[in-house]
Order: structure tokens, then C-alpha cells, then sequence
């Protein structure tokens, strides 16, 4: 389809007719296209907004744009979300916000790995895999109750592989990790 | 119809290498699934109104395009711009020096011509026979 200012859209002209209809004017041939949408920013985290956005050419202001979130295996089923936004008077790129529920989704999905596909009239695109992750904030305490700093530990939940990592110099771990509930292993030197 | 054109408001710019209508995207459901088993494998297409028939034409993989054995043609139909079927694997391997796994890919016919290419697609992996497990 071919834009030809607010007034002509889905036009199909000859060569002559479009020599005719804007020959000295200036104008802008917009193909039909939607971008591969991005989720910003790039630390996606549970519960936090994250701006969907992707640049729509070719149609005209005001026609409804829609970002359907799935999990990258399950195209075929239910998104896990949809959200709806429209194209714009002012530039071509349209933006919508989504912040992930783990605890409306976590029984239904297989993982916070997932794709956006973007949609407008006949065209769509798809997103890069993303994935959003879990704030994991913990203090590390020995048996009387006193911080562990500089410890390392093995972080460990069901299905997943093991994650090295160490506490700080007040036994605090901070880490982003994908949403599940870990128990935590302090390894003793003689592990490593 | 008589139209005044003038410059829409925006960025204007260049679309390079990128596909604007056809195929943007492939899928199966599972990468890896056992002889027997159902998959779901579907196509991101853009461009094509809903409803539009689609096929997906299942191959497995030889090499060379012209080495592959074809095994099953899906139908289905363009929604939201997703067309997707379901196929459970009973393909048998005419040849018998592939082990006891093969690899499934797919092409997207629509209206009689393919559009989309064999390196878009990701393989889905068959067992022909359940892994074996040490105790």
C-alpha cells in the first residue's frame, strides 16, 4: 500500500497518473511497514513499566496498532498480553507501556522469555527474545545471626541451572535472576 | 478524486533489508520432539489479509535443498498475521543411514508460490527412538 499524504491511501495509480496527480510537488512514498518492535530499557525487571515501541510507515494517523507479548514456543496460543496503541500525527514511531505480573502469569508460562509481535492493518514484525527478570535481594547470616560477607553460594531452584555468585563486604547478594524461588547454598571452600 | 499532497509530519528515512511483506518469522512449538509426538509449527507473515490459506510444507533435512525428502503438507489460514497447524510426526526416513534422529524444517506456500527460504526456518529435532538414560 502507498501513502500519499493524509488524503490518498491504498491508492494504486499508473505511472501517467501519478505523473500527473503530484508532478512539481513534493511528497513522501511511505511503503507498508512495521519495525521489529523494542522493549526498553534494557534491564527488564518484574513488576517494573517497560516501553514497548516500533516505527509504523505507510498508514495513516490515528489507525490502532496492537503489541501481543508471547512466550517465543507458543505463538499459536493466547498472548500473554495486549497492548494497544495507535500511529501518530507527529513522527512514525509508536510507543506503549506493559509492566509484567509474575503472579497473574506464573502458573500459565514456561518462562519470562518472550517475544512481542507488532501489528497494524496487514503488516506485523516480531521482537527479539527478552527476557525479565526478578530483583533477588538477600543478606547472608551465619547460625547467630551475623553477616557472611565476601561467601560464596550456589543459587538453586527447580528446573533451572545452578547460580554461582558471592555476598558483599555486609554479606548482601544483589542480583537480577529470572523469577523463581532459589534456595541458596553456601559452599564451603572446599567446593570450589 | 481531486487530492492536494503535501510532505507527511515525521522522520522520513530508508527501510533496508528488511522484509515488508512475506515471511518474518518461523516457529515450532517444541525444538526437539519423539516419533509419535504432536507439534505445533506456524509462520509470522505480514502483508496478507486474514484469512488468506496458507501451506506449510514439511521437509527433512538432506543437505542440499534437492537432497531433502518431503514429508507432509499443512494446511492453515493467515489470523493476526500468525498461520499455524499442527502436524503429529509419523514421517518415515526413506533413508536408513540417518541414525535414529532427523531434522524437520518447513517452507510457507501461499497462492501457489513459496515465500519464504529453507535458512529461515529452525529444525526440529526427531528422535526416532526414546534417549536412553544412565541410572
Amino acid at each position: 500500500m502507498l501513502g500519499f499524504g493524509d488524503g490518498v491511501w491504498g491508492a494504486t495509480l499508473t505511472a501517467l497518473q501519478f505523473d500527473k496527480a503530484f508532478q512539481g510537488s513534493a511528497f513522501r512514498v511511505e511503503v507498508a511497514f512495521v519495525s521489529p518492535p523494542e522493549v526498553l530499557p534494557a534491564e527488564r525487571i518484574v513488576g517494573e513499566p517497560l516501553t514497548l515501541e516500533c516505527a509504523v510507515l505507510g498508514f495513516p494517523v490515528g489507525k490502532p496498532v496492537e503489541f501481543r507479548i508471547f512466550e517465543p514456543f507458543n505463538l499459536h496460543g493466547d498472548p500473554i498480553a495486549t497492548v494497544s496503541g495507535e500511529t501518530g500525527e507527529e513522527d512514525r514511531i509508536v510507543t506503549v507501556e506493559w509492566t509484567y505480573d509474575h503472579a497473574e502469569h506464573k502458573d500459565t508460562i514456561s518462562s519470562t522469555r518472550f517475544v512481542v509481535i507488532a501489528g497494524c492493518g496487514d503488516s506485523f514484525n516480531i521482537s527479539e527474545p527478552i527476557e525479565i527478570l526478578e530483583r533477588f535481594e538477600r543478606t547472608l547470616a551465619g547460625a547467630g545471626g551475623e553477616p557472611l560477607p565476601e561467601t560464596d553460594v550456589l543459587l538453586r531452584a527447580p528446573g533451572r541451572t545452578d547460580i554461582e555468585a558471592r555476598s558483599d563486604a555486609d554479606g548482601k547478594l544483589e542480583l537480577l535472576l529470572p523469577p523463581a524461588k532459589y534456595l541458596v547454598e553456601v559452599l564451603d571452600e572446599d567446593d570450589e | 478524486m481531486s487530492t492536494s499532497p503535501k510532505i507527511l509530519k515525521g522522520a522520513s528515512g530508508t527501510v533496508s533489508e528488511q522484509i515488508t511483506a512475506g515471511v518474518i518469522h518461523k516457529f515450532w512449538s517444541r525444538s526437539r520432539v519423539a516419533w509419535g509426538k504432536e507439534v505445533t509449527l506456524g509462520a509470522l507473515i505480514s502483508g496478507y489479509a486474514d484469512g488468506t490459506a496458507v501451506k506449510l510444507i514439511v521437509y527433512e533435512d538432506d543437505g542440499a535443498p534437492e537432497d531433502d525428502d518431503f514429508v507432509t503438507e499443512l494446511d492453515g489460514k493467515i489470523d493476526k498475521g500468525l498461520a499455524t497447524a499442527i502436524y503429529t510426526v509419523d514421517f518415515e526416513d526413506p533413508d536408513d543411514d540417518e541414525g535414529d534422529e532427523y531434522e524437520l524444517y518447513f517452507l510457507v506456500e501461499i497462492a501457489g508460490e513459496i515465500v519464504s527460504d529453507k535458512e529461515q526456518c529452525p529444525y526440529l529435532l526427531v528422535d526416532l527412538t526414546l534417549p536412553m538414560f544412565s541410572e
